[in-house]
């Protein structure tokens, strides 16, 4: 496969406002690209935007139709809070020497689920909407996405996960299902009804009557049979095709119901708050009461204050003026003191008789003391300021706008959650117990209804089986009777061969596909264990049962990175077997591994895997300065995701090399 | 402006006086009529309001008496510091001046201000209301008006 990304566009999504065609083009000598991000960056989020863009489910093992509820979780919350509505993710890749251009976008208006659109262009030519999936599926198919797109918590579950019959089976059809399988067992059936055909007109030909009566007799059972097969499978398969729709519908409408659960909790948390808050809104009321009421002379208070400060300017000239009397009329008292002689009050001296001068001053100090009385002058009111100042109230209004900014608050806080409280509230409308109840039980019945409908599938593939091994052996009987046509004869013989030949070929190609998933992954595992000498290898049964080989036997016991090892192998294996080349997006794959595996795995397994290999890390599993030494001039491109601001939802990605 | 006429004895408010203070006395006061009485008379003096434009009668009887309006005499004796009205009839003064007050202060609200802005705009030289409270203010009167239309 000639299959390349090109780069990848960002819009709005998990913490990427704009991240504009980051490029992701590698040269053969150089083809890794690894993108460094701390934990909460945003490394998961991007790879989830390159899934979501290919199959329109950002998470793996769910539907395009499952994953659109839980879209909203994607969509960048500063870009909601500026109003913006669009989540868009575009990639460019290229593909048998075509330029493919996939857009994706999701719309949110209103609270339901988004609108999502999608847009190829496959060179200048515009791919209709209904032919996209289609379209991509032919190019990286999703059954096998698990593989080219490794999320590293996958690790955690794979080796066990391949223990159980189911996934087993899933992981074997949807190997199979790449490969054509079904193709081939669908063709097979046809050349059935074409033998079926050459034997009846060869028992035509039968001259003997009693023969010719039993083997008509016997091909109209076996007809009767296959045909029985054909309406039977027919009918399980819209049954089952049914079903599985109606099953999306109600894991649909479950995962709504998981969503209610959450509303019907935060409905809880956001009543106890409102009735929390609306207590706390009864208090600063009341505290806003108290304060009108006992500070009800607050909006006068500015007219008192001017009032009081003339008062007070007054009262300050009264006091003024009465000392300046005061002084006047003691320095009169001393100077009539010292006219009329007597002893010095200070130093008890006898005062020397007055001088001229001392009667002028005399003079002139009754008249600054008459002038100064006649200039009057009231007495300072003190009661009067008193009253005043008892009268201004300067608490009450900044008392109040504190109230009023606590009272705002609580308000805003309120108004938002009874916003919240009315839109969960639409939304639980309609929703009872038994309605839940009710989904709960059709889920499970579809889900047995669709086991039963496969397990049905199966015993008429082996019914089928059944009834072309009879008409083999009814063409071989009727070839042996005497009169055969030998032009009907070599139909047959050749529908039955080329019969063989399709069964032989489903088989060995199975078989092939088995012991080349085994052969790759034990070499990956030789290659990426610390000890190889201690191992065999990996045993992948014909129903994919997997096992490790030691050197006393089967099913040899391994710690957990062994089994971490085991499935690196086992995806790489699979990844090859299934699409061969093309690129590999690896999520935090080394995580759980000590430094020697990662370097193996990043030397030898990365690779093994394809033309192209981007791998999403955080320092806590390879450093930057690791992934030089580790993997030197084989990385083509490096970036790191950095936050801009502090904001941890918001990120962007530098190149660094 | 002293006058031969007698003080009043009883007082109260006309009809759109009493439209005005029902809703502000049960808002702001607990539904206490006479407290929010007394504010109208106090921010009628600090709005600087002018009596001569408070209606000369129509006054339907509220308040019996000055003991029961202004027990303790603060009235009066604002009145008196301020020289407000009739020195002689400060009970037909208070009448006037709760009757202008309270219209006003039910008009203000009306027009979407708090009463914390009221009382910040006649008293000089204390922190105003800021313009995001008053955008608040109108964000909630106006949500709260959409919410009346929804239901």
């Amino acid at each position: 496969m000639s299959l390349e990304f090109e780069s990848v566009s960002l819009q709005n999504f998990g913490p990427y406002r704009s991240i504009v065609d980051l490029n992701l083009l590698t040269h053969p000598d150089a083809p890794i690209v690894v993108i460094h991000g701390e934990n909460t960056l945003g490394k998961t989020s991007l790879f989830r935007a390159l899934r979501w863009c290919l199959y329109g489910a950002p998470e793996a093992g769910k539907t395009a139709a499952e994953s659109s509820r839980s879209l909203r979780e994607y969509m960048n919350r500063p870009a909601i809070a500026d109003g913006e509505t669009d989540m868009q993710v575009s990639m460019k890749f290229t593909a048998d020497a075509q330029k493919f251009h996939l857009t994706r976008t999701a719309r949110f208006e209103g609270g339901g689920a988004p609108k999502v659109t999608a847009d190829l262009r496959i060179d200048a030519e515009v791919i209709q909407p209904a032919a996209i999936d289609a379209e991509i599926g032919r190019q990286l198919h999703p059954q096998i996405s698990e593989f080219f797109l490794f999320d590293g918590e996958l690790l955690r579950d794979f080796y066990d996960r391949l223990n159980s019959d189911r996934e087993r089976d899933l992981l074997k059809q949807s190997i199979e299902s790449v490969l054509g399988i079904p193709a081939l067992q669908l063709a097979g059936r046809d050349i059935s009804v074409m033998t079926q055909d050459a034997t009846s007109r060869q028992a035509k030909a039968i001259r003997n009557r009693d023969d010719a009566a039993n083997a008509r007799r016997q091909l109209a059972v076996l007809k009767s049979r296959q045909e029985s097969i054909e309406k039977d499978r027919a009918e399980v398969e819209t049954a089952l095709r049914k079903a599985q729709v109606d099953l999306d519908d109600v894991n649909e409408q479950i995962a709504a119901v998981d969503e209610l659960k959450a509303d019907a909790r935060e409905m809880e948390t956001l009543e106890a708050a409102i009735k929390g808050t609306e207590a706390e809104e009864r208090q600063i009321r009341e505290d806003m009461r108290n304060l009108l009421t006992g500070g009800w002379l607050a909006p006068a208070s500015a007219k008192l204050s001017v009032v009081l400060k003339r008062v007070e300017d007054q009262n300050d000239n009264a006091q003024r003026q009465q000392k300046a009397i005061q002084a006047a009329r003691e320095r009169v008292d001393v100077l009539q003191k010292q006219i009329q002689g007597g002893t010095c009050p200070t130093c008890h001296q006898e005062l020397p008789p007055p001088e001229e001068a001392t009667r002028l001053a005399l003079a002139s100090a009754e008249d600054d003391l008459a002038r100064l009385k006649a200039a009057g002058g009231a007495e300072p009111d003190l009661r009067l300021e008193r009253r005043i100042r008892e009268l201004i109230d300067t608490s009450t209004l900044p008392a109040y706008q504190q109230a009023q900014e606590r009272l705002n608050k609580v308000l805003s806080a309120q108004y938002s959650r009874n916003r919240r409280l009315t839109s969960i509230k639409d939304r639980l409308k309609g929703n009872d117990a038994a309605a839940i109840r009710k989904l709960a039980y059709d889920q499970q019945q579809l889900e047995s209804a669709i086991e039963e409908y496969k397990n049905s599938l199966r015993q008429l593939g082996d019914d089928q089986t059944k009834v072309q091994s009879d008409q083999n052996r009814q063409a071989s009987a009727i070839r042996r009777l005497a009169n055969a046509q030998p032009d009907l004869a070599a139909e047959a013989y050749f529908f039955e061969y080329v019969q063989q030949l399709v069964e032989r070929t489903i088989e060995r190609y199975q078989e092939r596909t088995r012991a080349e998933v085994e052969r790759t992954s034990t070499a990956m595992f030789m290659k990426l264990i610390r000890n190889p000498e201690g191992y065999e290898g990996i045993r992948i049964g014909r129903d994919y049962r997997v096992e490790l080989i030691g050197r006393r036997g089967p099913a040899m016991k391994t710690s957990e990175g062994g089994r971490q090892l085991i499935a690196l192998s086992l995806i790489g294996a699979l990844k090859r077997a299934a699409v061969r080349g093309g690129p590999v997006v690896l999520d935090s794959p080394l995580a759980r591994l000590d430094l020697e595996h990662r370097a193996n795995v990043l030397q030898e397994w990365v690779p093994e895997l394809g033309n192209q290999a981007i791998l999403l890390v955080q320092s806590g599993e390879l450093t930057e300065e690791q992934a030089r030494d580790i993997m030197g001039n084989r990385i083509g491109q490096a970036y790191r995701i950095y936050r801009p601001n502090d904001d941890p939802e918001e990120a962007d990605i530098v190149r660094t090399q | 402006m002293a006058t031969d006429r007698a003080d009043k004895q009883q007082i109260g408010l006309t009809q759109e006086g009493n439209d005005a203070i029902e809703p502000v006395a049960k808002e702001y006061f607990g539904g206490s009529q006479k407290e929010a009485y007394l504010f109208a008379i106090s921010f009628a003096i600090g709005a600087d309001l002018d009596i001569v434009s408070a209606p000369q009668g129509g006054y339907t009887t509220k308040y019996n008496g000055i003991g029961t309006i202004d027990p303790t005499g603060s009235v009066r004796e604002l009145l008196e510091i301020l020289d407000i009205g009739e020195p002689d009839r400060p009970l037909a003064t208070m009448e006037k001046l709760a009757e202008i007050g309270i219209r006003e202060i039910a008009q203000r609200l009306s027009g979407n201000e708090t009463m914390a802005e009221i009382m910040s705009n006649v008293v000089s030289g204390l922190p105003q209301t800021t313009q995001a409270e008053r955008a608040f203010h109108a964000a909630m009167v106006a949500g709260d008006a959409q919410n009346e239309r929804d239901r």
